[in-house]
């Protein structure tokens, strides 16, 4: 991507996007020259962004990259929001203060990028299921299955995608602009501000001006080759979990003017799916929580990782790259009959056999090696109460890589296996902000009238590890903050 | 065909099971995660607990055109359809008529007015037809009450000795054997009275499209509560004719006729209603092949209601004979192909619901709550 413009300057634009120009703009006849608002995306981040926006300002557009049925992008796959609440109500069964989640958000991983950025979004995930309720949302008890998510997070009524339904006619009624197939490609700049956006409509090169911006286009984990400058040929075995929409081209497009970094290069939100999934946009469906019932192991039919070290919650996020760092990114679960029915069922199904030694065989494992790891866990196993709601006793003794809860020996047929594979949900490197989400170059300015939110910032909260429910936390939190800023910025 | 369907359902089921993000739309997905398998049972249950509200087509991620393409609403009205057709065989003079339901209606309403006039006439004498209006305007000026009793309990003995029988089919076909107490099935009736399954967890019912109304809900309840109020006027009737000695005609304040009259109104203006919403139904969720029974059924209850409230309002003129003998027709009629058309899915959504109260407090009491 190339720098469309020199200070002063702006080039003329070519012959073809002239007759463009004359076909109908987007927005329609009654689009106005130059907008107050432009939204990148169009998931969570964008939508409350959008939203937020045209509350104080009259022309808000929003660019979808996607066509109708797919808008939404990594939103339409959320089920859940994790925010600072005081008390019990109808739909989340306790309190759930700001010390505890900052607490937790501490916990995974390496902890917080930026502290003070961090702190600010739990302080004011408080306000988040309100907003989200004016704006149309409606809330749902906690899915069974999800062990005692029902304190911390609070889930709306039909998941992810029957939530952006939900903002998007929210943004009808409020007269926002919706542009679906409308790709954002590049930026002219002119002087210190971003004066438009190069955006393709179905083949069709178009500017649109706009006074403030808000890219809320999501990471990059859909781009194969970026993910490969960082974990080599390896990415080439990942599986993407959401549409194939989030390639980074905007967040090249801000490095391209200078932005600056936030986040770590192999930072990203991965959890264990399912061998068998699509490559793209498998969704909730594909991915597999039965690690901490059994044990997993490489393709050497060796365990690696401690499968009981934390509540899934808290863990989930971590067995993608976890995998990811294992040989040719595969692993295997293992577990017996004794712990059916305490996870959701794997889509696919599981490999049954009957004993061991078949298992391995059907996976395609060394049997030897197989039962040999086998037959080391269930001897170190300790006996204790098992209980799947709490960090029991059940637990491993002399291991190399202990089993810390849940442990149980595995010794009861029909046993089951599956194959499974990093599942890349999104990627944290994405550009810096400031308190208002405003973009930062890394001459330590800030862009005057760009701003970010979602997925594509989530770099300055997230360095590894992730806590279930937060990315929308994130999304809406600073979706809120982007869309008032732009909007002050915009009338001003 | 039906066989084909299990397999798919099965596909899309165990999908909708391991993602469970619809559970608070409505009764099926707390029913799908109760299971263990997804065995024709299962699946014939699930289908008829389905309300077709179809919330959850427009909340899925995966439904047409992802790859995954799961469709529950569309599936389950396919399935209710099939498996209605298995369970209506009473014989095979009947499959003939199947394959087409407008000729077989319009052929059984006929042989209906034919009995109604031939009853007419050996009882009153066929001048009732034209001229009971300058006699009291009852109906017995018509054809006598004997006869009117004798086809009516007739063709409603038919009518309630099938549907019995697909209601037992029905129960041993989505489950096992159970005993359901009272309980369980006054809180499914009262489910069904309020159609609480149509509600879509707080978001009503995404009918004919994705924005949604509450029309069909409210509509659905006038055609539901109308053939009620009807069958109540009837009963009322009866008793006042039989237990009180007040013989017809009825005054306009009196409660055969203003049941008669409400029910009646229900019925055609719920039953326009209903039709002009699946006009404009999401042709996505639907199942083409359900489409013409569903109009005809609709057409059916406007006819009944539209029938009655003529009748009513033709007392006094000189058409109340024939007007009379031809809503006595459909009525008969109408008794007997009940077992045959969609009226059935009302007695088929009751047991499965029945059947779902029944499951959830088995469920409290193997958690001891």
């Amino acid at each position: 991507m190339t720098r469309r413009a020199t200070a002063g300057h702006l080039e003329e634009p070519g012959e073809e996007q002239m007759t463009a120009r004359r076909a109908e703009p987007l927005g329609g006849r009654q689009a106005p020259d130059t907008w107050d608002v432009v939204v990148i995306g169009g998931g969570n981040a964008a939508l409350v962004s959008a939203l937020t926006a045209r509350h104080h300002v009259a022309n808000v557009l929003v660019l979808e990259r996607a066509p109708q049925w797919l808008r939404g992008g990594n939103s339409r796959h959320t089920r859940n929001v994790r925010c600072v609440h005081a008390a019990a109500d109808a739909y989340n069964t306790g309190s759930y203060l700001f010390e505890e989640l900052y607490g937790d958000l501490c916990a995974v991983g390496t902890g917080p990028s930026d502290e003070h950025l961090a702190q600010l979004t739990v302080k004011a995930s408080e306000s988040v299921p309100f907003w989200m309720s004016d704006h149309g949302i409606s809330w749902q008890p906690p899915l069974t299955g999800t062990l005692h998510l029902g304190r911390t997070n609070r889930f709306f009524l039909g998941g992810g995608k029957a939530m952006m339904n939900r903002y998007y006619r929210t943004a009808g009624e409020m007269g926002i602009t919706i542009a679906y197939e409308a790709s954002a490609e590049e930026f002219i700049v002119e002087g210190d501000r971003v004066a438009s956006v190069v955006v393709d409509v179905g083949g069709r090169r178009e500017q649109v001006r706009a006074k403030a911006i808000v890219c809320a286009a999501g990471g990059f984990e859909a781009n194969i080759d970026w993910l490969a400058r960082y974990w080599g040929e390896a990415a080439r075995n990942y599986i993407i979990r959401g549409p194939i929409y989030n390639d980074g081209t905007m967040l090249q497009a801000l490095y391209d003017l200078g932005a600056a970094s936030a986040g770590e290069e192999k930072g990203f939100h991965s959890t264990a799916v399912d061998a068998r999934s699509p490559r793209f946009d498998g969704g909730i469906a594909t991915r597999l929580d039965s690690i901490p019932f059994g044990v997993v192991l490489n393709r050497f039919a060796e365990r690696f990782y401690d499968e009981g070290e934390e509540l899934w919650p808290k863990r989930y996020a971590i067995w993608g790259r976890n995998i990811a760092e294992q040989d040719s990114q595969i692993a295997y679960a293992i577990w017996d009959s004794k712990v059916t029915g305490l996870f959701l069922p794997p889509m696919y199904g599981p490999i049954r056999a009957a004993s061991l030694p078949e298992l391995a065989g059907k996976l395609g494992l060394d049997a030897e090696a197989f039962c040999t790891t086998l037959a080391t866990y269930n001897a170190a196993v300790v006996p204790g109460a098992f209980d799947p709601t709490m960090l029991d006793d059940c637990r491993t003794v002399g291991l190399e890589v202990p089993k810390s809860h849940w442990a149980q020996r595995i010794d009861q047929p029909p046993y089951f296996g599956i194959a499974m594979r990093p599942g890349i949900t999104f990627t944290y490197l994405g550009v810096k902000v400031d308190e208002d989400a405003r973009v930062r170059r890394e001459d330590g300015s800030g862009f005057e009238n760009v701003f970010a939110a979602g997925e594509i910032m989530s770099g300055n909260v997230l360095s590894s590890g992730y806590l279930a429910g937060f990315g929308l936390t994130i999304g809406t939190v600073w979706g809120r903050i982007a869309g008032s800023r732009a909007a002050e910025l915009a009338s001003s | 065909m039906i066989d084909d369907l299990l397999v798919e359902g099965k596909r899309q089921l165990d999908i909708c099971n391991s993602c469970r993000y619809c559970e608070g739309y409505c009764a099926v997905f707390p029913s799908l995660e109760r299971r263990i398998d997804l065995g024709k049972a299962d699946m014939v249950q699930l289908a008829n607990l389905c309300h077709d509200c179809r919330e959850c087509l427009y909340a899925c991620m995966y439904a047409p055109p992802h790859e995954f393409g799961v469709n529950p609403p569309q599936l389950f009205a396919m399935l209710r359809r099939e498996h209605a057709d298995e369970l209506s065989r009473f014989s095979t003079e009947i499959k003939r008529h199947e394959r087409r339901p407008l000729l077989a209606g319009l052929y059984f309403v006929c042989v209906s007015l034919v009995l109604v006039l031939v009853l007419a006439g050996s009882t009153v004498g066929l001048s009732g037809l034209i001229a009971s209006h300058r006699l009291a305007a009852s109906p017995y000026s018509v054809l006598s009450y004997p006869a009117i009793l004798a086809i009516g309990m007739a063709s409603l003995a038919l009518g309630i000795v099938l549907l019995v029988i697909e209601g037992h089919r029905f129960w041993r076909a989505s489950g096992e054997r159970a005993r359901p107490s009272f309980v369980e099935i006054g809180r499914a009736i009262r489910s069904a009275a309020v159609l609480t399954n149509l509600g879509g967890g707080g978001e009503g019912c995404a009918y004919p499209s994705e924005e949604g109304s509450s029309a069909r809900r409210h509509a659905h309840i006038a055609v539901a509560w109308g053939f009620s109020l009807c069958l109540f006027a009837t009963i009322a009737a009866a008793i006042l004719q039989d237990f009180l000695g007040d013989e017809p005609p009825y005054g306009w304040i009196s409660v055969p006729v203003l049941l008669g009259l409400v029910g009646g109104a229900g019925l055609v203006v719920g039953s326009l209603a209903l039709s002009f919403e699946k006009s404009r139904v999401d042709p996505a969720a639907t199942d083409s092949g359900s489409v013409l029974r569903e109009y005809g059924f609709l057409f059916a209850l406007f006819l009944l209601g539209l029938g009655g409230l003529v009748t009513l309002l033709t007392r006094t003129t000189p058409i109340y004979g024939i007007v009379l003998a031809m809503h006595l027709a459909t009525v008969f009629a109408c008794f007997v192909l009940a077992p045959f058309t969609k009226f059935t899915h009302a007695l088929y959504r009751l047991l499965a619901l029945v059947r779902d109260e029944h499951e959830r407090a088995q469920e409290r009491v193997a958690l001891g709550v």
